[in-house]
């Protein structure tokens, strides 16, 4: 009887101290592997490049009268991104488990913010999602569940943002789910973006990161609102049709402007046959060729 | 695994199978194993490592890779928020020659209902 009060004991400690089968650690500083999409990480996109998103007319039309200048405006200049941030954003990713204080079990995983994002909690708990009529904001509200050795998030609450740094538009209905896979020190996030505001399938991007032992910093500075140029109250933006970027892709890449205005259809590979005959290839590329540019 | 650019055909060994003596090859030589929930699962991965590839190209603009590279690769199967299958696969390629660490990236792949978009072409030198 002794022995079983001790393994019941040691059971109990077990419960309490480890985490349910097949949930893996997350917990580190994750640098951020920025080997592919550099431009839109980095830089950032082209602007009226929105070849490879599932828009549909209403989002292309918004993404038309974007003007970059908007995030110079003093409303907006210390405006936070969506939780989209971490696949679109080029920063690394530090996590953490936050323990019940009765229990000890994770209640919440969280993702370290950016000067730019939010933090996302995802409650482990079970809790529910707000009703749907519940403020929105830039950080939205998380939930996961454990899938074996995967974490899957689901966001939603989040306030209209972008996913692609251009003018690409999400809508506030918009639901962010975050798959969290490791293999060893190698950390591999994707992320599905559905939106039926904007959208006409799932758009989808995936990131990888290192484990590292340098700590990633959380957060960073207070944002100060400074003069950016643009005045209190004015709204840079493009009315219908006087967009001056939509041949931008034509004139740099000779990529045709339907390609280059996105659609489901210029997400897959047999769109190349469709437009092949309309491609020209320019005399000589100028800029982002994959080498530094003449002077640089 | 076959893709439907230049017909070239990738074998994935399983167990303790060892890479036979001979000359690099364009494909290299794959050893695989299961990782996780085991195939089929949807919490697993196939993970493969690739050695014994000729020399060849990072990226179609010139950066190389050398006959010394190992690629790991993660073949994982992600259900999308409304059930369908995508495939995502994480590459990570090792050369002590021309890389200082390794080099990553990740692809998706959305599952086809049927074999109708698949058509594999040789390999053209033609523009």
């Amino acid at each position: 009887m002794k022995r079983i009060h001790s393994i019941l004991a040691c059971l109990l400690l077990l419960s309490v101290t480890a985490p349910a089968f097949a949930e893996i650690d997350l917990s580190g500083s994750w640098a951020s592997i920025n080997h592919e999409d550099a431009m839109e990480r980095g830089a950032g996109p082209n602007p009226d490049d929105w070849a490879g998103l599932p828009f549909n007319d209403a989002a292309r039309e918004k993404a038309l009268s974007f003007s970059q200048s908007v995030i110079s405006m003093p409303e907006r200049i210390c405006w936070f991104q969506t939780q989209w941030h971490i696949a679109a954003g080029p920063f690394s990713l530090r996590m953490w488990a936050v323990p019940d204080p009765i229990t000890g079990k994770v209640q919440a995983w969280v993702v370290g913010a950016w000067e730019t994002r939010a933090p996302m909690t995802i409650w482990m708990d079970g809790r529910p999602h707000p009703s749907k009529n519940a403020p929105h904001d830039q950080t939205g509200f998380t939930t996961g569940v454990w899938n074996g050795n995967e974490l899957v998030a689901t966001t939603t609450h989040i306030k209209t943002g972008y996913i692609r740094r251009n003018g690409a538009a999400s809508s506030d209905m918009a639901t962010i789910t975050t798959h969290f896979r490791r293999h060893g020190d190698l950390l591999t996030v994707t992320m599905f973006m559905d939106d039926p505001v904007y959208l006409t399938e799932p758009y989808i991007l995936t990131r990888s990161y290192n484990l590292s032992t340098n700590p990633v910093a959380i957060g960073g500075p207070p944002c100060i609102v400074g003069d950016e140029g643009v005045e209190s109250g004015r709204v840079p933006h493009y009315l219908p049709g006087q967009n001056p970027f939509t041949d931008e892709m034509k004139k740099r890449y000779g990529i045709p402007v339907e390609a280059a205005m996105g659609g489901a259809e210029t997400m897959y590979p047999e769109y190349r046959d469709k437009i092949k005959d309309k491609f020209v290839r320019p005399e000589k590329c100028t800029i982002n060729c994959g080498r530094p540019a003449a002077g640089q | 695994m076959d893709s439907d650019a230049g017909q070239q055909t990738r074998v994935f060994h399983f167990g303790d199978w060892k890479a036979p003596a001979g000359p690099h090859t364009i494909q290299g030589d794959s050893v695989a194993v299961w990782e996780g929930g085991g195939r089929g699962a949807t919490d697993g991965s196939m993970k493969v490592t690739t050695t014994n590839l000729k020399a060849g190209f990072l990226r179609k603009n010139g950066v190389p890779y050398s006959e010394n590279t190992s690629l790991t690769e993660y073949y994982e199967l992600i259900t999308e928020p409304n059930g369908s299958p995508l495939l995502v696969v994480t590459i990570s390629t090792t050369d002590p020659m021309y890389l200082r660490q390794p080099f990553v990236i990740t692809s998706q792949f959305k599952k086809e209902p049927s074999e109708a978009k698949w058509h594999p072409t040789p390999c053209s030198a033609t523009w």
